[in-house]
């Protein structure tokens, strides 16, 4: 039976790649430190797999049929998408895909009562092409991106992204060879509010406090304060990205994630935080 | 009847997601949002999009109400009309230019004038 190494949670604003140097340099430092940080958690775990999960921004599935879950099968994946590339700043890249997990999760995902579409192949933009080139720039650990929707309503609520993080842990543990090391990365938040009013504000306030709860280590706390219209306010339809963050606290229940760094840039238009739970 | 409390809420079947504000107001049949996903896969109706943007709004079957804020560059409009906010910043990158999309970016200056000045 395989092993869940490492999880851990992070923003993936294009600016991080993309006008990078807009930020003031001593944010820009704090901000690659906790990358770092990340990174060197990740290689320490040693994964033979990641799985990353974050949201699709209405890249692969319109605004009338965006699915709770999806999870590519493809043998290579390839980004970014043509038209994010001189956005993100970021060159042509590929990186192995992991079928036979892939295929797994949907499997099991299905069966434990989860909407997960397979796709052939999933186009990426800043939601994996970031974490990518600051996580693992080698681009060589077989990687199953998983897209949720966090962006158009009725979107999957906090309460059953928990759940699909313990769903997540279980298909690792029960349902993977023995060797099998797999790591767990949610991107996405904080808070940011794309194309709306508040499009060039942060809500440090808000960012600050959700960090503050998930470094309680009580999935009932968070649950019972980060709703869907607390996400709302702090910006629509981007600061609800986290939702990917709760996906990734049910995969380690109640335990207190560890803050490696945040800050609000508004210069990327984005707050921008790393956690890890392991 | 009064709104009901999210105690009761938890005891339905359907998925409650936010009432109001701004994604409350996507209209998932509004055209300029089928328009604005699919034209970027294709960098030829990008290029399109900004020489004969009459002819890509009509194959799109946008409304009129549609095409008088693409024209105007009305982004706020759009909005109101059932756009997706986060598909209208791709409009504005679409029409004005992708790179370096910065806080002083033409594209994310023409955003600011709409969405955000206007309020």
């Amino acid at each position: 039976m395989g092993e869940l190494v490492g999880v851990y949670a992070a923003s993936h604003a294009p600016g991080l790649t993309g006008w990078f140097d807009d930020a003031e340099e001593a944010q820009r430092e704090r901000v690659l430190a906790s990358y770092r940080a990340l990174r060197g958690r990740l290689e320490q775990a040693r994964p033979t797999a990641l799985v990353m999960i974050a949201n699709d921004h209405l890249l692969n599935f319109p605004v009338d049929d965006v699915p709770d879950f999806a999870v590519s099968l493809a043998a290579v994946h390839e980004g970014p998408e043509p038209w994010f590339e001189a956005w993100l700043n970021v060159p042509p890249y590929r990186v192995p895909g992991h079928p036979p997990l892939a295929r797994t999760i949907v499997r099991e995902g299905t069966r434990a009562g989860i909407q997960i579409r397979p796709m052939d192949r999933l186009r990426f933009d800043d939601n994996f092409s970031v974490p990518l080139t600051l996580l693992t720039p080698a681009m060589q650990v077989p990687l199953v991106p998983i897209t949720m929707n966090t962006i158009m309503p009725p979107r999957p609520e906090p309460e059953l992204c928990y759940e699909v993080g313990g769903v997540l842990r279980r298909i690792i543990e029960e349902h993977t060879p023995a060797e099998e090391r797999v790591a767990l990365i949610a991107t996405g938040g904080l808070s940011h509010e794309p194309g709306g009013p508040k499009y060039f504000a942060v809500d440090e306030q808000w960012d600050r406090w959700f960090l503050e709860l998930l470094a309680e280590g009580s999935p009932e706390l968070v649950l019972r304060e980060v709703t869907l219209e607390s996400m709302e306010r702090a910006g629509a339809g981007g600061t609800s990205e986290v939702l990917a963050w709760i996906v990734a606290m049910g995969a380690v229940g109640r335990r207190p994630a560890q803050v490696l760094g945040y800050e609000p840039v508004v210069a990327w238009r984005c707050g921008m935080g790393v956690v890890a739970w392991t | 009847m009064g709104p009901l409390d999210r105690g009761a809420v938890r005891g339905s079947y359907l998925r409650r997601d936010v009432q109001d504000g701004l994604l409350a107001k996507v209209d998932k049949t509004a055209r300029i949002n089928r328009l604005i996903f699919e034209v970027r896969y294709d960098p030829h109706q990008i290029a399109r999009l900004q020489t004969d943007t009459e002819a890509v709004m009509e194959e799109y079957g946008l409304s009129e109400a549609e095409r008088a804020c693409v024209r105007a560059r009305d982004f706020k409009g759009l909005i109101e009309l059932g756009a997706h906010p986060y598909l209208i910043s791709q409009l504005s990158r679409l029409l004005y230019g992708t790179a370096n999309n910065r806080n002083t970016s033409v594209a994310a200056e023409m955003l600011r004038r709409s969405v955000v000045a206007s309020g």
